[in-house]
C-alpha cells in the first residue's frame, strides 16, 4: 500500500507549527488539529512563558500563507478521536466544528457588531454577544459568545460576505496520513496547583505571564504591574519561581523561570528604580545564553536574590504579602506589597487520551516518553511527539524541534507533493503608456456611510493617467476578487491602484486580484482606505482629501512603476560541515540521509571529537555504541566525504554560493562549492590553575575524575563547582558541570567514598532535578557557598583540607578530603572562533561562542529571531553545538538537527528568489561608475565591484534593502527595487502637493 | 623632512635620464603643442623632443587627474610612466584612486611646489611679461597678484606623497633641479640615478604660507553666502550648463545624477509646482544642482579652481566651494588626497558622531 503524504499535527505548540511550516515548504500537507475556537486559544508554551512583550504575529504569518496555498488545512474546535493502521498508513478520525467566522472569508466590518441586539459585560469588559476577541492575536478573531447568544442570526444576515455562520455542526471526519505529531500546549498550574503561593486567594499575588498578556499591546509600563488591589504602585515586589518551591510533581521548571524573574525584575528596576524588587529562588538557574549577564545586570540594578530551601506566603492587613522563610537555622520574614510568580509546566494533561489513543507511553513524570538519543520518536513508529509535550523546555528547543525531526516524518511519507497554484499567464505592458485603474473598495457597502465614494472617485479622475476608476464590493472573498479582477481586466489598464484596507492580513488577496488581472503586482499599490483614513478621521472633508493626497500620491508612484522579474540566484544543493565532532557527524548523517552530499572538514585526524572519551551521561545515554554507530554511517554513506587534517584557508561567495579553500596536511589546496555551512567545532575545556591543580595529583578536574574513576573506591571526596566561571571574567554557565559532578558523585557514592560537594547554584534542570534529591536521599553533602566566598584549599598533607564559609549560615566549615575535584567548565576556542567567524562575517557572543540570528537564545531577542520565516536568516551559515554555546551532548544533537533540516528546505531549491526580492538592491549597469562607495557603506556584504565589469553587483541573497548604497551613491547608479528614486520623489512631490 | 638634493639637472636633462636608465617608458605632462599653438597634458614617450615639455608652465587647461584617471582606470600601464601633477591635481588622483577611478601601480608620481597657475580664459596664454614676472615670484617666493584666486590662497602647494618632488620655490624654474625622494618606489629612482651627493637647504616659506593663509581668509569673506537670498543671487546667472561638473576632477559619475531621470519630471509635477509660486524658472533644480554637487565632492574638492575657469557666466564656484569643502572637510577632520590609506568620511559610519550637527 502506498504511503500517504499528509502529516497530522495534534496541538497547537510551537514546535508542531513549525514542523507544519517545514514541511509545507518541503511540498507536504499538514492538518492541524486545534482544540480551540481560535489560533491562540489553548496558550503554547511561548504564550505561556512570557515575558516576550511583543507581538508574534511572524510566528503565525506563514501558517496564513500555507492555508492559502493548500499546504495546510486548520480544524478548530476539534480533537483526535481513534487512531488506527500504522506508520505510513494512519486512518484518523477527528471531530472538528468550525469557527462562527471564517476569517478567511471575514473582511473586518464588524456589520455582525453593530446589529447584534445582545449588550453583556464580561470580565469587566462591556460588549456584544458578537465581539471582537481582545486577547492578542494575530488576526482580529471575530466570535460568537455562546453563553449570551440568543441565535436571533441579525449577525449572520448583515454579514455580506457569508463569513459568519450560526449553524456550524460538529462533524466528524476520517483523514488518512503517514506520521501522527502530538504537539499539544502548555499546562499552565491552575489556583490549585499554586494553592501554596496565594494565586487568587490573595489579591495582589499576579502570574508573570498574566502581567505579560496584559500589556502585550501597550508593552510593560508603570501601568503594567500596579497592585490589583487599589492600582497603586507597589513599593516592594517579591517575585517567586514556584517550581522550586512546589510540592513534587506538580509542576516543572523550564529552561527560562529563573532567567524570567531576573528579566522581570530588571524590567521594574529600569522602569520605576525606586521600587525593592526580592527574588526568591532555591537556585538561581542560568544556564541559557546570556542569562548570567542578565544576573549581573540585575545585581547593578540593585535587585536582590534570596536562595532559600523553603518559603510560606501569607495575606497581612492592607492586602499586602509577608513571605517568611528559611535562612540557615532560622526564620526570616519580609513585607511585599505585591508578589509575581513565575510558574513552571504542569505534565500534559492531553497524555492519558493520546496514550490510549496513540498507545505511547509516558514518563514516570507524566510527560510523553522519547526514544533515548531521538528528538521526538515516541514508542510508536510514526507517531512523534515534540515541544512541551515531552519535558519543561525551553523555547529555542522547542523551535528546533520543528526541524528536528523533519527526517524522521519523511520516513512515513509517500512522495506526493503540494504544487503551488500556478501563476496567471502576466500581461507585458513594458512598452504601454501608463494607464492607471483606481478601484476603490466600498466594503461591501459599509466605507459609503462614512466617505462619499462617488465625489472621491470623481476628484480622482483628474488626476493624470488616471484612466478608470471604479467601485467595487469588495478584492477579499473569493467571488469580488474575481469579480474586481474581471474589471482590471476589462478596463484595459496597466497599473492599478486599490483603495482597500490593510495588507498586512489581506496582502495576499490583494496581489491575487490584481494577478488574475493579468497584471505583475509590482504594478500594483495598496491604499488602506479603511485604516488610514475612515478609521482616523470624523470629518468627511479630511477623508476625502487626504484618501485623494495618498491616492495622487500611489498614482505618482506607479507610473514610473516597472515590472521587472524577481532577481534570481541559484542554490547549490551541497553542505560542508566544519567540525568532525558528534555534532558535525549528526548533521552529515542527517543531510546525507535526505539525499544531500556533505563535505565534513576536520582539522585533526580522527573523526568522534571528544565524545569519544564520554561514557554515560546522569540520565544513562551511553555515547559509545551511538558515537560508534555514527561514525560507522558517515564512513558507509557515499553522499558524505570526509576530509581529515584539513584546514579552511579563505572563504568567499554567500548563503548558496560558498567559494571555501581548503589544504590538507602534505597535499594540494582544493576547492569546495558549498551552498550552506554549518559549524560544529565545538570547545574546549576551562583551564585552571587555581587549588594547586597541577600540582597536586589529587586534585583533578570532573573529566580527570571519569578516567580515574575506577582507582577511587573509598575515602572522602570533595567537589567544588563553578571554578573559575560565573565570574566577571567568564559571566556564563557551562550547563553541563552540575550533571556531570552529582552524576560521579553519585557512582562514587555507590562505591562507599564519601563526597561533599561545594556549588553556587545546581543548575540540574528539567527532569536532572530528580538527581539531586537522590543525591540528597543517599547522603552526599550539598554546601552552598557566596560567589564571592569561594571555598580555600588550606592545606594538603596526608589528605587534603578544605574550609568554606556556608552560604545561609555563616559557619566556617573544615574538611579533610582524598581527593579535590573541580567543575571547571567550557570556554570557546576564541582563536578558531574569531578565524572562522571573520571568514564567514558571523558575530561572536560577548563570551566568545557563535552568536547567530537564528540560534538566538535570551528570548527577548529569540522571539524576533527564532521566527523569522526564512532558513536563510544565518545567510546560509549554522553554528551548532559547542560553538554555538555550552549545552549536552544530547541537546548538541537536536541542534545538529534543527541545523540540517532547515538545509534540507532550501537544499533542494536550484533557484530561489531573494527574501525581500521586491525591494532588493539594484545596480543600474549603464550609470555605475565602480567607485565601490556602496560596497564600503552595505552593512550586509551584499556589493562588490565586479572585476571584469568593473561595476558593482549585488548579491540580493545578502541585500537587507536597508538603502545605505542608495544614499553613497552619488550617481543614483544604485536603487531598491520598486523604490526607484524616480518613483518616490514623484509621490512625496504629489503627497505635497495638497 | 626629507632631504633634498641638487640633481644639477635642468628638468630636461632629468627627463631624458629617466628614460635613459629605463626608469619609465612614458611620461605625462604639459607640453608644448606643434607650431607654437598653445599648452596641453600630453602624453610622451621616447623619442619626443623634451625640450618642448614644460611640466611647470603656470596654466591648467585641465586637471590632470583627470588624464591620469582615463589613462589607468581599467589597468595599470604595464611599464613604468612618470606624471608630472601639480600637488592640488596629486591629490585629486589620490582621491579618484581610493574610488577605483585610478591606479597608482606602474604610475611615478611627480611633483613640485606650485606657485599657482594664471586664468585660463577664452584660451589666452600669459604673455611673455606674465611669465617673466610670474618667474621673479618664484624666486622670490611671493605671491604673483594675477594668478587664479583660489591658487592666491592656497596652502596647500607642497608636494606632499609624491614619489619625486622637486623644490622650485625661492629658486626659480631654470636653476638645476632640487630633488627629494619620500617614497620608497622614489629611493629607487634616486639610487638608480645615483642622485645621493649634494644636499640643498630648503628655502623659507614661512612668509609666503602665511600670505597664502591671509588671502584664504579674505577669499572666504568676500565669496561669503549666509543666507538663501545671497545664495540666489550668487547663482543668479547660472546658465546650468554644467561646464564645472565636466571639468571637476571628482565629479567622476559616468552621468550626472542631476541629468538622471530622478530629475525628468512629467508636465503634472510641473503644475504642482507652479500651483503654490504661479511662476518657475526654467530649467527646475539650476541651484539644486550645485547644492547637490557640493554635498557630493565637498569632502573630496581638492580646490584647483577649473570650475571657476571655466565658468561661461563667471560665478566664483571654486571660491566657493573652496570655502564650502574645507567646511566638509573640517566636520570630519578629513584631507583630500592626503593619505591613500585614509578612508572617505562617507564609508566611515559611526554610530556616534555628529551630534553637535542635529538641531
Amino acid at each position: 500500500m502506498p504511503k500517504e503524504s499528509t502529516t497530522l499535527i495534534y496541538g497547537t505548540n510551537l514546535s508542531g507549527y513549525r514542523i507544519a511550516y517545514a514541511l509545507g515548504k518541503l511540498g507536504y500537507k499538514t492538518v492541524l488539529l486545534n482544540r480551540g475556537s481560535y489560533v491562540d486559544e489553548i496558550k503554547n508554551q511561548v504564550l505561556s512563558q512570557l515575558p516576550l512583550d511583543l507581538c508574534w504575529a511572524c510566528g503565525h504569518m506563514p501558517q496564513r500563507m500555507f492555508i492559502g496555498l493548500g499546504a495546510m488545512q486548520v480544524f478548530y474546535n476539534s480533537d483526535i478521536l481513534e487512531v488506527n493502521g500504522s506508520a505510513g498508513n494512519f486512518k484518523v478520525k477527528v471531530k472538528k466544528r468550525d469557527p462562527y467566522v471564517n476569517n478567511f472569508i471575514c473582511t473586518e466590518c464588524e456589520k455582525c457588531i453593530d446589529v447584534c441586539p445582545v449588550d453583556v459585560t464580561v470580565d469587566g469588559e462591556q460588549r456584544k454577544a458578537c465581539y471582537v476577541h481582545r486577547e492578542m492575536a494575530w488576526e482580529n478573531i471575530y466570535q460568537i459568545d455562546e453563553t449570551h447568544c440568543t441565535r436571533c442570526g441579525e449577525c449572520e444576515k448583515a454579514c455580506p460576505t457569508g463569513a459568519l455562520k450560526l449553524d456550524r455542526p460538529e462533524e466528524i471526519v476520517e483523514i488518512n496520513v503517514g506520521a501522527i505529531i502530538l504537539s499539544p500546549e502548555f499546562d499552565e498550574p491552575d489556583e490549585n496547583d499554586l494553592a501554596l503561593f496565594g494565586w487568587k486567594k490573595f489579591p495582589n499575588i499576579v502570574k508573570s505571564a498574566d502581567l505579560a498578556r496584559a500589556s502585550l499591546s501597550t508593552n510593560f509600563t508603570q501601568e503594567s504591574f500596579v497592585r490589583p488591589s487599589d492600582g497603586k504602585l507597589p513599593k516592594q515586589i517579591a517575585i517567586v519561581i514556584t517550581p522550586q518551591f512546589n510540592q513534587k510533581g506538580i509542576e516543572y521548571e523550564s529552561y527560562n523561570a529563573s532567567a524570567q524573574a531576573i528579566y522581570r525584575a530588571n524590567k521594574i528596576k529600569e522602569i520605576v528604580p525606586e521600587i525593592d524588587v526580592t527574588i526568591f529562588c532555591r537556585e538561581y538557574r542560568c544556564f541559557g545564553k546570556g542569562h548570567c549577564r542578565m544576573y549581573e545586570r540585575a545585581e547593578k540594578n540593585g535587585v536582590r536574590v534570596i536562595r532559600t530551601q523553603s518559603i510560606s506566603i501569607d495575606e497581612i492587613p492592607d492586602h499586602n504579602i509577608s513571605i517568611k522563610y528559611e535562612w540557615g537555622n532560622s526564620h526570616k520574614e519580609q513585607n511585599f506589597e505585591m508578589a509575581i510568580l513565575i510558574f513552571g509546566q504542569k505534565p500534559p494533561q492531553q497524555m492519558e487520551k493520546l496514550k490510549k489513543i496513540c498507545g505511547i507511553e509516558a514518563n514516570e513524570h507524566g510527560f510523553c516518553k522519547l526514544e533515548p538519543f531521538t528528538c521526538a520518536k515516541t514508542n510508536v513508529p510514526g507517531i512523534l511527539a515534540v515541544g512541551e509535550f515531552t519535558a519543561p523546555k525551553g523555547n529555542p528547543e522547542t523551535v528546533w524541534e520543528g526541524y528536528g525531526p523533519v527526517r524522521e516524518i519523511l520516513r512515513h511519507l509517500g512522495d506526493k507533493k503540494i504544487e503551488p497554484p500556478k501563476l496567471p499567464q502576466l500581461k507585458n505592458v513594458s512598452k504601454e503608456i501608463p494607464k492607471i485603474g483606481v478601484f476603490i473598495c466600498s466594503c461591501f457597502g459599509s466605507f459609503n456611510e462614512k466617505i462619499n465614494l462617488e465625489n472621491l472617485a470623481n476628484r480622482i479622475n483628474s488626476i493624470p493617467r488616471v484612466s478608470k476608476v471604479e467601485i467595487v464590493e469588495g478584492c477579499c472573498t473569493p467571488s469580488t476578487i474575481q469579480s474586481t479582477a474581471s474589471k482590471i481586466k476589462e478596463s484595459g489598464v496597466n497599473r492599478v491602484i486599490l483603495a482597500v484596507c490593510t495588507p498586512l492580513q489581506k496582502l495576499m488577496k490583494f496581489r491575487k486580484t490584481v494577478t488574475m488581472a493579468g497584471l505583475n503586482p509590482l504594478l500594483s499599490e495598496f491604499i488602506r482606505l479603511r485604516e488610514d483614513v475612515i478609521q482616523v478621521h470624523d470629518d468627511p472633508e479630511k477623508m476625502e482629501s487626504k484618501a485623494f493626497a495618498l491616492i495622487h500620491a500611489a498614482a505618482s508612484k506607479l507610473k514610473n512603476a516597472q515590472a521587472a522579474p524577481p532577481p534570481m540566484d541559484k542554490m547549490g544543493s551541497t553542505a560542508m560541515i566544519i567540525g568532525g565532532g558528534i555534532t558535525g557527524l549528526e548533521a552529515a548523517r542527517y543531510l546525507s540521509e535526505m539525499g544531500f552530499q556533505s563535505d565534513i572538514v576536520e582539522k585533526t585526524d580522527i573523526i568522534g571529537g571528544r565524545a569519544a572519551i564520554l561514557s554515560t551521561d546522569i540520565e544513562g545515554h551511553e555515547f559509545k555504541p551511538y558515537l560508534d554507530n555514527l561514525i560507522k554511517d558517515v564512513n558507509a554513506s557515499k553522499l558524505i566525504t570526509v576530509h581529515t587534517q584539513t584546514n579552511i584557508i579563505n572563504v568567499s561567495g554567500y548563503a548558496g554560493n560558498f567559494n571555501v579553500s581548503l589544504t590538507k596536511t602534505g597535499e594540494d589546496q582544493f576547492e569546495l562549492k558549498p551552498a550552506i555551512v554549518i559549524i560544529a567545532t565545538g570547545a574546549l575545556e576551562n583551564k585552571v590553575d587555581i587549588y594547586s591543580y597541577g600540582k597536586d595529583a589529587r586534585v583533578m578536574t570532573q573529566s580527570d575524575l571519569e578516567q580515574k574513576l575506577s582507582q577511587i573506591n573509598n575515602g572522602h571526596v570533595a567537589m567544588i563547582q563553578c571554578v573559575g566561571s560565573r565570574n566577571p571574567n567568564r559571566p556564563y554557565c557551562s550547563r553541563i558541570c552540575c550533571s556531570q559532578a552529582v552524576h560521579n558523585a553519585l557512582l562514587l557514592k555507590e562505591k562507599g567514598v564519601d563526597v561533599t560537594l561545594f556549588y553556587r547554584d545546581m543548575n540540574l534542570y528539567g527532569f536532572k532535578e530528580d538527581y539531586y534529591w537522590q543525591a540528597i536521599d543517599r547522603g552526599i553533602k550539598f554546601i552552598r557557598f557566596d560567589q564571592h566566598n569561594y571555598p580555600k584549599l588550606t592545606g594538603s598533607d596526608d589528605s587534603l583540607q578544605i574550609s568554606c564559609s556556608d552560604y545561609e549560615t555563616g559557619d566556617e566549615l573544615k574538611i579533610s578530603a582524598d581527593y579535590l575535584i573541580l567543575s571547571v567548565g567550557i570556554v570557546p576556542d576564541i582563536q578558531n572562533n574569531e578565524k572562522l567567524a571573520k571568514m564567514f562575517n558571523l558575530n561572536l557572543d560577548d563570551d566568545g561562542f557563535y552568536d547567530v540570528e537564528s540560534c538566538a537564545c535570551p528570548y527577548e531577542d529569540a522571539s524576533k529571531r527564532l521566527m523569522k520565516p526564512f532558513e536563510l536568516s544565518s545567510n546560509g551559515v549554522f553554528p551548532v553545538g559547542l560553538a554555538h554555546s555550552p549545552r549536552s551532548l544530547i541537546e548538541t544533537l537536536l541542534m545538529a538537527r534543527q541545523a540540517a533540516g532547515k538545509a534540507s528546505v532550501v537544499l533542494p531549491k536550484p533557484m530561489m528568489p531573494p527574501p525581500n526580492a521586491m525591494y532588493v538592491s539594484e545596480v543600474d549597469a549603464d550609470k555605475c561608475v565602480g567607485c565601490g562607495l556602496c560596497v564600503g557603506v552595505c552593512p550586509y556584504n551584499a556589493r562588490e565591484i565586479d572585476p571584469v565589469k568593473k561595476i558593482a553587483v549585488v548579491h540580493p541573497f545578502l541585500c537587507e534593502s536597508c538603502g545605505a548604497c542608495v544614499v553613497a551613491c552619488p550617481s543614483s547608479a544604485a536603487f531598491l527595487r520598486d523604490h526607484r528614486e524616480e518613483q518616490m520623489i514623484s509621490s512625496i512631490d504629489a503627497l505635497l502637493a495638497v | 623632512m626629507e632631504k633634498i638634493y641638487d640633481s644639477q639637472m635642468n628638468v630636461h636633462d632629468f627627463i631624458k635620464a629617466m628614460f635613459e636608465k629605463n626608469i619609465v617608458s612614458g611620461l605625462g605632462a604639459l607640453t608644448q603643442l606643434p607650431d607654437n599653438k598653445g599648452i596641453s597634458y600630453s602624453l610622451l614617450s621616447d623619442g619626443f623632443d623634451f625640450q618642448k615639455c614644460m611640466p611647470f608652465y603656470p596654466v591648467m587647461p585641465a586637471n590632470a587627474a583627470i588624464a591620469v584617471s582615463k589613462l589607468t582606470r581599467e589597468t595599470s600601464p604595464s611599464s613604468p610612466i612618470a606624471v608630472f601633477l601639480r600637488p592640488c591635481e596629486l591629490r585629486a588622483l589620490i582621491e579618484l584612486t581610493k574610488i577605483k577611478q585610478a591606479r597608482l601601480d606602474n604610475l611615478i608620481l611627480i611633483s613640485f611646489d606650485c606657485s599657482g597657475v594664471f586664468p585660463f580664459k577664452d584660451g589666452k596664454y600669459p604673455t611673455e611679461d606674465t611669465l617673466k614676472r610670474y618667474d621673479q615670484s618664484i624666486k622670490e617666493a611671493k605671491i604673483n597678484d594675477t594668478i587664479r584666486q583660489v591658487c592666491k590662497g592656497c596652502e596647500n602647494y607642497q608636494p606632499e606623497g609624491a614619489d619625486i618632488a622637486i623644490s622650485i620655490i625661492g629658486r626659480g624654474v631654470h636653476e638645476s633641479l632640487a630633488l627629494s625622494f619620500a617614497t620608497e618606489k622614489g629611493k629607487s629612482i634616486q639610487e638608480k640615478m645615483g642622485l645621493t651627493a649634494s644636499e640643498i637647504q630648503p628655502s623659507t616659506i614661512e612668509q609666503l604660507t602665511s600670505d597664502k593663509k591671509r588671502n584664504k581668509q579674505e577669499l572666504f569673506k568676500n565669496t561669503q553666502i549666509s543666507n538663501l537670498d545671497e545664495l540666489l543671487d550668487v547663482f543668479d546667472t547660472c546658465i546650468a550648463c554644467r561646464a564645472c561638473s565636466y571639468v571637476c576632477p571628482i565629479c567622476y559619475c559616468k552621468n550626472c545624477y542631476f541629468d538622471s531621470q530622478t530629475f525628468q519630471y512629467y508636465p503634472e509635477n510641473y503644475a504642482q509646482r507652479l500651483n503654490k509660486k504661479n511662476t518657475l524658472r526654467l530649467p527646475l533644480d539650476r541651484i539644486f544642482f550645485h547644492m547637490g554637487r557640493l554635498s557630493h565632492m565637498g569632502s573630496s574638492c581638492v580646490a584647483c579652481g577649473m570650475c571657476s575657469d571655466v565658468c561661461p557666466v563667471d560665478i566664483p564656484v571654486s571660491e566657493m566651494f573652496k570655502a564650502g569643502g574645507q567646511n566638509i572637510q573640517g566636520v570630519f577632520n578629513y584631507q583630500p588626497g592626503q593619505n591613500l590609506d585614509e578612508p572617505m568620511p562617507l564609508v566611515t559610519y559611526q554610530e556616534k558622531e555628529l551630534h553637535e550637527m542635529e538641531d
